[in-house]
């Protein structure tokens, strides 16, 4: 780490750890949603086809609840820029021996922190309510793929950021986007099952390859989704230098 | 003696179409000074204190901090720069101590629960029975002396304030001017001072550099400044308040114009052209009583006043 990167993600990880309302809501909607909307749809759906096998229902929705998890966190994450820029912290924070670069990646490293840990929990939580067999390196690949793909959502909502400065518009366009992303994504349903419209808009989604790389990892094995995990850590790579590079010509 | 911030031909535009804030600014400022950065609302002081401290970069010009280029050196600049920005900004569900803890670890510097400097900050700012608060409970007062604190708990080569005695009472004004000569003493810290407060840049900072439409119009030695731009002041205090009207008009027939500050109280401006004696004579046969005379010397206010009015060089 460079000297910047550390001192700003435990600066993440103390205000977020302070702000109890923040992190309640990031990990409370997404168990209730695992353990209400998840069990009773199974009740109703029971089992679904995915790739020529029959899978239950509760293994199919799980890769779309992260999904949504990693819409929360990006969206958090991406958030705080707007309030500390609003607040003045911006202008606070980049006075010190920070370069804009680090400022993002300090973010974005605690926001895969912060998706991983969320992630872990409902995991356990799965395998209460539907167990599975799961060595623990398949726990690990999972996780370590859901880290990967987590910087690609952050690091898209970062971006955004930068271009959305004024706090209302871009609180606007993200919860209005959200649910555009989440049901026009293969996060509750099948691809196959789609109206043709939300099938067209599902291919230029990123969360639609989020959510098929993730349910490649869930049900038919790591490998089958390192292809997606590589090419969505590229993305976010990309998606975390152009938003260093938007901030770094940023006047505060 | 070393220059702790050395400025060439600096200009500065937000956007490639808006007017220049800063133009072709150039000056220069010794280690261990206490200088004044004062102007008219808009004159490009905060523009200039925040690329000095490395928040945003010059559009044109060269700015040195202790010998690093901010442009390509801006890490080694910053380390040397603490800023107290205008805004008391801060984490609000943050207590106190964890603000502190946050500024401590970008900077490297002690974990200020144990650091005896910063213990001693706290109580000389009676600080100390809040830190456990979080921010959003603290008076604008406490989150102003916070954020002193936060900006002073390491050493720094230079600190740079941007009013920061806004919302301050006078016993707490008092024990930051001397924290402040305190560490420019013993630390050769270099201090710039923005304040509309021009009372207080007289007292602490011993050069004034004067900013007006993005230009340097004054950047001279206070005492100088004063000196040559000032006036004395009278002010006269009358038996009755009816003399007011009555030694206001004599006034005018010489030339000065006194300004009614009180009832019973003018005061007027005295320079080269006439002097408190003969402004006091023009008044004696007016059959007016003046209970009290006070001459106050010139200060920094007039100073600026009469070079920021005029709109020229000192």
């Amino acid at each position: 780490m460079t000297s910047g990167i550390r001192p700003m993600f435990a600066r993440e990880l103390t205000v977020f750890t302070n702000d109890r309302i923040n992190f309640l809501l990031s990990i409370v909607p997404n168990l209730l949603y695992l353990l209400l909307f998840s069990t009773s749809m199974r009740a109703v759906v029971g089992l679904v086809e995915f790739g020529g096998q029959s899978v239950d229902y509760f293994d199919f929705v799980m890769p779309g609840i992260i999904a949504s998890t990693l819409l929360s966190a990006g969206t958090t994450s991406a958030n705080t820029i707007n309030q500390e820029r609003m607040n003045r912290l911006l202008l606070e924070i980049w006075s010190y021996p920070i370069t804009r670069r680090d400022y993002v990646i300090g973010k974005t490293g605690f926001s895969v922190a912060m998706v991983v840990g969320q992630c872990l929990v409902m995991l356990i939580m799965g395998q209460i309510l539907s167990p599975t067999t799961w060595q623990l390196w398949q726990w690990a690949s999972i996780l370590a793929a859901i880290a990967c793909i987590s910087v690609a959502s952050t690091g898209l909502y970062l971006l955004a950021a930068t271009y959305l400065r004024d706090p209302q518009r871009f609180m606007i366009v993200i919860n209005i986007a959200a649910p555009v992303l989440l049901f026009s994504s293969p996060s509750f349903y099948s691809f196959e099952s789609m109206p043709k419209v939300l099938q067209w808009i599902s291919v230029i989604n990123p969360l639609s390859w989020m959510v098929i790389t993730i349910r490649a990892c869930f049900l038919t094995g790591f490998r089958s989704g390192a292809v997606g995990v590589a090419l969505l850590l590229v993305l976010g790579i990309v998606a975390v230098i152009a938003a260093s590079w938007r901030l770094s010509r940023e006047d505060v | 003696m070393e220059l702790a911030i050395d400025v060439t031909n600096l200009s500065k535009r937000y956007g490639n179409d808006a007017p220049y804030v800063l133009d072709d600014v150039s000056f220069a400022i010794e280690s261990g000074t206490k200088i004044g950065l004062i102007g008219p609302n808009g004159a490009g002081k905060s523009t200039l204190m925040k690329i000095l401290a490395g928040v945003i970069l010059p559009t044109q010009g060269s700015v040195f901090i202790h010998g690093h280029d901010i442009v390509k050196e801006p890490m080694a600049a910053k380390r040397a720069v603490r800023l107290v920005q205008q805004s008391t900004a801060f984490d609000m569900f943050l207590d106190g101590m964890a603000a502190l803890k946050i500024a401590a670890r970008f900077f490297g510097a002690p974990d200020p629960a144990r650091n005896p400097w910063v213990s001693e900050l706290l109580e000389r700012f009676s600080l100390a029975e809040h830190m456990h608060k979080p921010t959003f409970m603290l008076s604008d007062g406490q989150l102003r002396k916070l954020q002193i604190t936060r900006a002073l708990q390491s050493p720094s080569s230079i600190l740079i304030l941007d009013e920061p005695t806004v919302g301050l009472d006078l016993a707490s004004k008092l024990q930051l001017t001397g924290v402040l000569n305190q560490i420019v003493q013993e630390n050769g810290t270099s201090l710039l001072l923005s304040s509309h407060i021009l009372s207080e840049v007289e007292s602490l900072c011993e050069d004034v550099l004067l900013l007006q439409d993005g230009h340097i119009v004054a950047h001279d030695h206070t005492r100088n400044l004063v000196q040559s731009h000032g006036e004395r002041s009278v002010v006269l205090t009358f038996g009755t308040a009816s003399d007011v009207d009555i030694a206001t008009d004599a006034l005018a027939r010489i030339g000065v114009t006194a300004i009614t500050i009180a009832p019973d109280q003018i005061q007027f401006w005295v320079g080269q052209a006439i002097n408190p004696v003969d402004a006091l004579a023009q008044l004696s046969g007016e059959g007016i009583t003046i209970s009290d005379v006070i001459v106050l010397p010139p200060n920094l206010e007039q100073a600026y006043a009469a070079i920021t009015t005029r709109g020229g060089q000192a």
